[in-house]
């Protein structure tokens, strides 16, 4: 069917005044904790830089766009004071849908529906290249960063699963196993305990990988080697981990739930602003 | 309700394409202004918010981004869901009411409902099918089983409703295809071969094995890999019989049977050859099935056509197989 998405394209994201009004409305904790704080025309020019970066990438929003968010979550970094915050999140939000883009059509492409990064996750991940010594602050710097290590990881993480549910799937033969195949499919679903118990060795396996890059090397703190001069960066850490176990490249559901419980909280004070 | 949804769909009596029905309605009524403008805005918000809860299933929460082509695909398979609603309703006029007058929500769970409805028939008439034909199931129908597999497992699981299909690896009777889109078409498909399975269970085994056999040695291929429907096979051999000479439900035809019938149709026109043939359906036993009787009283008028045209070619040999055939 050819469906001209332009009928409803501009229903599907919120007004311009009312993003803008979000992203206003953010003011008072950047004011507050830091001391910077955007005009009614930098939220302007934010919101448009927004909206022309999700058309440019093929993208459309159900719903409200990333910026406050965003700016919620890079305030602590210390790169967004001075007189280039409306700029900085600006090229950030486009930044974001950069990335999103790309991940999308890795999803869009691939059978696993329950393969997606979130976009708390996604703005986890620039935080910490964005805030590490190799980027410093260059969102450019984090971009090309993230397209180096996040996209090929998604990349191995989908060809992973899907070789995991060809190996031990479907193996239908017989004419019964075809036409019962969805009875099938539903004896082999994990029950909840399988679900739970699989959930907490996800996050055992996650936490003792963050350990061990972060604790792993504290013997150079005893013994001295010159090569420890040398070790690679945060972000270089996180590809090797991640080359070595890309399953971790998705954040544990707890995680997930507490981004969540955060960006809510997050919500409600700035809806009070509004 | 559905198989009468979709034989009367497919029976073409509506002026309206059946694909995208719901935008053909809609396009019609910006043209003849019978929609009015408020209607038309409180549909594109209806339209939106269902995209929108898929949206957030489709990426499980965590997003409320998508690609452009993805959200096409969301509202395409809002779209399809409406159009189960307006299709049951029969008629343009009776659709293009429901879409003025009813409660948009009401329309999508309406069609929500059909979808479902469709979507558990087909399976079901599928299954039964297979059973019936099972005894004379070609490699083609055999392959039928691997699309209906992936069918029932994956079934709009990523909300393409447009890619929801199934393989038509084999023909269906005087070779209808299905208009109908997503599994509206797919449960138009299984159904009308639920039909052919039941007759072909009006037919002794023996004689349809042995017109299979008959028809593949002609055509130098093996009885399994014919690429016809059997059961188009089976009732143009029995339609030629009944012209001949009676209405049991036998399928052996006189050697003599192909001059015969060229002898006595050469002159009469397709239309006469259809109600002649119309009424050995009536007054045999596959007029105790209605759905069937339907299905083959549809065909009628394909096989009227192709008798005469092979009678005037004078050949009619290859389309039967009467006895005693080399």
């Amino acid at each position: 069917m050819d469906f001209p998405l332009l009928f409803t394209e501009q229903l599907a994201a919120l007004a311009p005044a009312r993003q803008k009004a979000q992203v206003l409305a953010t003011n008072r904790a950047a004011m507050g904790s830091y001391g910077i704080q955007l005009t009614p025309d930098e939220a302007a020019m934010i919101v448009a830089a927004g909206r022309e970066a999700v058309r440019a990438e093929g993208l459309v929003l159900f719903g409200g766009g990333i910026t406050p968010r965003l700016i919620r979550w890079f305030l602590p970094s210390g790169y967004l004071a001075g007189n280039r915050y409306a700029q900085n999140i600006a090229a950030l939000t486009e930044a974001f849908y950069r990335l999103r883009g790309a991940l999308q059509e890795l999803y869009d492409k691939s059978d696993d529906p329950d393969c997606v990064l979130s976009d708390n996750a996604l703005l986890d991940y620039m935080y910490r290249f964005y805030t590490s010594p190799q980027c410093a602050g260059d969102v450019d710097e984090m971009v090309s960063l993230a397209e180096r290590i996040l996209i090929p990881a998604m990349r191995r993480l989908l060809a992973k699963r899907a070789e995991e549910r060809s190996a031990g799937g479907s193996h239908y033969g017989t004419d019964s196993e075809l036409l019962y195949a969805d009875s099938f499919a539903e004896m082999r679903e994990p029950t909840d305990l399988e679900r739970e118990a699989w959930a907490e060795d996800f996050d055992q396996r996650y936490r003792a990988a963050m350990r061990r890059d972060v604790f792993g090397q504290y013997e150079a703190d005893y013994v001295e080697d010159p090569a420890d001069r040398f070790r690679g960066s945060d972000a270089e850490e996180l590809e090797r981990m991640l080359l070595r176990n890309p399953e971790l490249l998705l954040p544990s559901e707890s995680q997930e739930a507490e981004w969540a419980d955060m960006v809510e909280k997050w919500e409600e004070e700035d809806a009070q602003d509004e | 309700m559905s198989n009468a949804l979709a034989l009367r769909a497919e029976s073409g009596g509506e002026p309206l394409p059946k694909k995208a029905y719901t935008m053909a309605l809609l396009q019609r009524g910006m043209e003849k202004n019978s929609i009015p403008q408020a209607r038309l805005q409180a549909l594109h918000l209806a339209l939106h918010r269902a995209a929108a809860e898929r949206a957030a299933q489709y990426t499980r929460g965590r997003s409320m981004t998508v690609t452009r082509g993805q959200a096409e695909a969301f509202y395409i398979s809002v779209l399809h869901q409406l159009d189960a609603a307006l299709l049951s309703y029969g008629s343009d006029a009776a659709a293009e009411e429901a879409l003025c007058a009813e409660d948009t929500d009401a329309l999508l769970a309406k069609g929500q409902t059909c979808i479902l409805q469709c979507y558990e028939e087909a399976k079901d008439r599928f299954r039964r099918a297979y059973q019936l034909t099972k005894p004379f199931a070609t490699y083609f129908f055999r392959e039928l089983l691997k699309s209906f597999a992936q069918f029932t497992t994956e079934y709009d699981a990523r909300f393409r409703s447009d890619a929801v299909k199934v393989d038509e690896v084999y023909p269906l009777m005087a070779g209808r295809r299905s208009e109908l889109p997503g599994v509206l078409g797919v449960h138009a498909y299984y159904s009308a071969l639920l039909l052919e399975g039941e007759l072909l269970a009006m037919f002794e085994k023996a004689q349809i094995h042995a017109l299979m056999k008959q028809y593949a040695k002609r055509y130098l291929t093996s009885w399994d890999m014919i690429a016809e429907s059997i059961a188009d096979l089976v009732l143009r051999q029995w339609l030629c019989r009944a012209l001949l000479l009676d209405s049991a439900p036998e399928l052996d035809l006189p050697a003599d049977a192909a001059a015969v019938l060229t002898e006595r149709y050469r002159q009469v026109p397709p239309a006469q050859i259809a109600d002649e043939m119309r009424r050995a359906i009536a007054e045999s036993v596959i007029a105790e099935n209605a759905g069937v009787c339907a299905y083959c009283t549809d065909a009628v008028p394909y096989f009227a056509e192709t008798l005469h045209r092979r009678v005037t070619e004078n050949n009619l040999r290859g389309w039967i197989s009467p006895a005693g055939e080399k």
